[in-house]
Parts: structure tokens; C-alpha cells; sequence
């Protein structure tokens, strides 16, 4: 067996210096929370000192020169400087009209607006973002800014890239704006929620009407580099922005889309937006849609859209489509009808009659056929939904 | 001055600390109401069942326990049962207005807000008691 030759006097100092260690984290530790709870403390006092003062400011009669007074008892302290925006930018967050429009009096002083010019243009990353993010609130963005942050909004760092691109929604001039958003959607490493953000940075409803909006967001569709998959998130937006102007386009652009698995995610929403948007004349192609596509996603769609749109045409439809669907479009399908109109339920009222007879044809047979049975299983299955799905109110004595 | 909530006491429930704050400030200065706040939703729903606030403020983003889980509880006592209850959220999804009213919440109000238009709905809200 080897034996150790250790000295006793290099065990001290391996545990000398082990010690030292020990103590040098366990202070480092203590040291850093202290200096944490401080500035927790210090952050405390400083809101509970600003925020009565802001509330004041927003709620009264203020002016520029009240602006100055509040700017003047701010110190120049980075901490200060930013816990401040802080507070500005959670106000901003919560008000809304003219108490909102107040505080650009106090995000566009110009002790703001030289601190954060620096960070923009130095190179640390963290500083540019913080930069952005008051950028994002201040509307008065100069040539120089804003040429800056164009350039930053091309960054290879995803964070920087979209802090750069919401600042640039800020400006007020609307090809700027548009062509930093479709900038961005090119991307193939951003988020979904990135998008719905932006869209709703972009739709400022303030300083633009609805028209100047959705011309803007036209052009995302000719663009051939943006994903399908991005594509429907505007398209979906659009929809909930009730942009009605944009149906007919949203239309166009359906007939020309060839069905693929690639895209079948952008049909599907469009689809969902021309049922939202009421655009009747889409009818036909949906209807379409519904009949020769297999992806059972995108014809509850259709369900739904065809719903929507009403009308006894296309309820009618849905009412043929009952035997040839499958449980989660039938369930679909019995739900729309029963609940949209007095034409829905009476053509439930003639699907029952019809089915009823073939019931009782069927059983009076000594050898019915095997295949028939499938039939039979999902005319069973369709009144019971039905009987589950009919209002109180309205009963059915076939079902 | 409105008076119909002086000495009554009001419930604010939301994590937001600049909202609550504002909200506390809006009704005591209105109303002179006494306003007790908190950012927790289980124990705003505590001190709700002690206390049976005549009006409740109620954040639909809480953590922990969200605003619809705490409604239904609200609504569940019967103490409770006269307390008027005003939903504030960023949501404005037409699904969740429509969930807010279904578990009887008096008033919707969404962020951000107008502070008058709060307090025209806190005071139409009252008139109706």
C-alpha cells in the first residue's frame, strides 16, 4: 500500500486557505444582500417619495414648468435616473388619454433625452437596451436616433434587435415604422408573442387611422420572406382589430394561396378572419375548403367561419356535412346550428325526419348490411348531440 | 364630494403596486373612503370575509389565486353577496368580460384607464346600491 507523504504543516495550509475561501464567500454573500436590501430600501423610498408627486402631476392642471420643478429634485444618479423611468414607464402602462399624455412633459425633459442619447450610441449592449426602452416612450425621435437604432434593429442579438424595433414604432413617420416591422418578422428566431407585441406597438391608433394601419400591414403579405406562420398572426390581428377595410384583400389573397402543409397554418387563419370579418363573398372558397381538405383543424375552421358568415346557404351546408364528418366537427357543426337561428334548428328539425326514416327502413330489414352500420352508429351519435345541445327552450320530438 | 362611500370601507386587490396606490388615492380623495390594499389574492379574500367590504377592486392577473377563482369565492359567501365587485385588468378580450359578468362582477374596467372614467363607473356603480 502507498503511504501519503503529506506533511503536517501543507494540511494547516490547505485548510488555512480553505478556511480563507470559506470566509471571503461567506462575507461576499453577506455583503452582496446587505447591499440588496439596501437599494430595496433605497427603491422603497424613492417611489413612495415620486409616485404621490406623479399622481398629482398627472391628475392636475400641469404644465411644463411643473415638470421642471419635479425634474429638479431628481438627482443625477444613474439609480436615480432609471428607477424614475421606471416609475414613468409603469404610469404609462396604466393611464391612458390626456393623464397619459402628461408624462411625455416629464420622459421628454431633456435631462432623459442626453442620458439615454449616450447609451444608445455607446457599445455596451445593456446600455442600448435601456436606451430603447426610453426610446420606446418618447416619440421625439431625431434623424440621428433614429438612424441609430435602424441600425441597431439589424443586430444579430435578438433582444437588442426587437428593443430597437418597438423604439422605432415611436416615430412618427410611418415608413420608418413599417419597414423596421417587417424588418423584424423576417427574422426566423423570433416568437409569436414578439409579433402580436409589435402589432400592437404598430396599430397606434392615436396617431393613425385605421386605414393608414392596414395599408402598412398590406405590405407584410408580398413580402416573400416572412414565414406563413407570421403571416397568420397579422391576419389574426386584423381580424380582432375588426379592420374590416381589409376583407376583400384578406379574400384576394386567400384564392391565390395553394394549398400546402407549409402554409395550411396561414389558410386556416385566414380563413378564421374571414369568418370574424363577415365577409360573405368568401363563402364559396370556404365552403370549398371545407369540402376537399382532410386537415380536420382547418375544417372546424371552416365550421366556423361558415357560422359565422350565417345565412341558409352555407347553414345548410353544414347541415349536409353532418354524416360526413367526424365527432369533433359534428359536435361543431350540431352546436352552430342549434344555437345560431330559427333556420338552424329547422334544419335540424329536417336532418331527424330524414334520418328517422332510414332508421326505421333499416331495422325493418331481416339482413341489413354490415356497412350500414357505420351509418347508423353516427346518425345515433348526431341526435344525441343534438338532444345534448338544444337550447331549453326549443325541443325537437325526433331528437 | 360624494358621499356614498364615506365610512365604508373599499377592498383593493391587485400586485400592481403603481395601480393599487392610485386607485387607494382616487377613492379616499372621491369618496373618503377607508381603502385597505393588497397584492396577494388570498389575502385580500381573508380580509374580504372579515370585513365585508361595501365595494371590492379586483385584479384578474393575480398570482397564486387568479381573479375568477377569487369572484367565485366571493361569491360563494353570503356575507359577501351584497359587496359590489369592479374587475381590472389589462385583459379586454370580449371572452373574459363576458366570464367577469357571468360570475357576477358589478363592473369591468381595463388597463390602461382614464382615473375620471374609473371614478364615473366606481360612482354610477354606487348610485345603482
Amino acid at each position: 500500500m502507498p503511504s501519503l507523504n503529506i506533511s503536517y504543516t501543507t494540511v494547516l495550509v490547505l485548510v488555512g486557505l480553505l478556511g480563507l475561501i470559506f470566509l471571503f464567500l461567506l462575507g461576499y454573500t453577506l455583503w452582496t444582500r446587505a447591499k440588496k436590501r439596501y437599494w430595496q430600501r433605497y427603491k422603497q423610498r424613492f417611489r413612495d417619495y415620486f409616485l404621490p408627486m406623479l399622481f398629482e402631476f398627472v391628475e392636475g392642471q400641469s404644465t411644463r414648468s411643473d415638470a421642471d420643478k419635479i425634474i429638479r429634485k431628481l438627482t443625477k444618479r444613474t439609480k436615480d435616473l432609471s428607477y424614475f423611468l421606471e416609475l414613468l414607464d409603469e404610469m404609462n402602462n396604466l393611464l391612458k388619454g390626456q393623464d397619459r399624455a402628461k408624462l411625455d412633459l416629464l420622459i421628454e425633459q431633456e435631462l432623459f433625452f442626453k442620458f439615454y442619447r449616450e447609451k444608445l450610441f455607446s457599445f455596451s449592449k445593456q446600455n442600448q437596451l435601456l436606451a430603447c426602452v426610453y426610446f420606446e416612450n418618447n416619440s421625439s425621435i431625431t434623424d440621428r436616433i433614429g438612424a441609430r437604432l435602424i441600425s441597431i434593429s439589424k443586430s444579430g442579438n435578438l433582444k437588442l434587435a426587437y428593443g430597437a424595433t418597438k423604439a422605432l414604432q415611436s416615430s412618427k413617420n410611418m415608413t420608418i415604422r413599417r419597414n423596421a416591422l417587417i424588418r423584424f418578422l423576417k427574422r426566423d428566431d423570433i416568437s409569436d408573442l414578439m409579433v402580436s407585441e409589435l402589432l400592437h406597438y404598430f396599430n397606434d391608433e392615436d396617431c393613425w387611422n385605421q386605414l393608414e394601419i392596414s395599408q402598412g400591414l398590406k405590405e407584410i403579405f408580398f413580402d416573400k420572406d416572412i414565414l406563413p406562420a407570421k403571416k397568420r398572426i397579422v391576419v389574426l390581428y386584423l381580424a380582432y382589430k375588426n379592420h374590416f377595410e381589409m376583407g376583400v384583400f384578406l379574400l384576394q389573397y386567400l384564392e391565390k394561396l395553394q394549398y400546402s402543409v407549409s402554409k395550411a397554418p396561414l389558410i386556416s387563419g385566414l380563413i378564421e378572419a374571414l369568418g370574424k370579418l363577415h365577409v360573405k363573398e368568401a363563402a364559396p372558397l370556404i365552403r370549398e375548403y371545407m369540402s376537399s381538405n382532410r386537415d380536420n383543424s382547418l375544417r372546424l375552421k371552416c365550421v366556423e367561419a361558415l357560422g359565422q358568415l350565417g345565412g341558409e346557404e352555407n347553414l345548410t351546408f353544414l347541415a349536409h356535412q353532418l354524416l360526413k364528418s367526424d365527432f369533433s366537427l359534428r359536435k361543431k357543426i350540431i352546436q352552430i346550428l342549434t344555437q345560431n337561428t330559427d333556420e338552424g334548428i329547422r334544419l335540424i328539425n329536417r336532418f331527424l325526419i330524414a334520418n328517422r326514416k332510414f332508421v326505421i327502413h333499416f331495422k325493418q330489414q331481416d339482413n341489413p348490411p354490415d356497412e350500414l352500420e357505420h351509418v347508423l352508429r353516427n346518425i345515433y351519435s348526431t341526435a344525441r348531440g343534438i338532444q345534448i345541445m338544444l337550447p331549453k327552450n326549443r325541443s325537437l320530438a325526433h331528437a | 364630494m360624494d358621499e356614498s362611500l364615506n365610512n365604508n370601507s373599499v377592498l383593493v386587490i391587485d400586485d400592481d403596486e403603481v395601480t393599487r396606490k392610485l386607485i387607494q388615492r382616487l377613492l379616499e380623495r372621491e369618496f373618503k373612503a377607508q381603502v385597505t390594499a393588497f397584492g396577494n389574492g388570498l389575502e385580500g379574500l381573508e380580509y374580504a370575509r372579515e370585513h365585508q367590504p361595501t365595494l371590492i377592486i379586483l385584479d384578474l392577473m393575480l398570482p397564486g389565486m387568479n381573479g375568477f377563482d377569487i369572484l367565485k369565492e366571493l361569491r360563494k359567501d353570503r356575507l359577501l353577496k351584497e359587496s359590489k365587485v369592479i374587475l381590472v385588468s389589462a385583459k379586454s378580450r370580449s371572452e373574459d368580460i363576458e366570464r367577469g359578468f357571468d360570475l357576477s362582477a358589478d363592473e369591468y374596467v381595463t388597463k390602461p384607464f382614464q382615473p375620471k372614467e374609473f371614478l364615473a363607473r366606481v360612482r354610477k356603480l354606487l348610485e345603482q346600491n
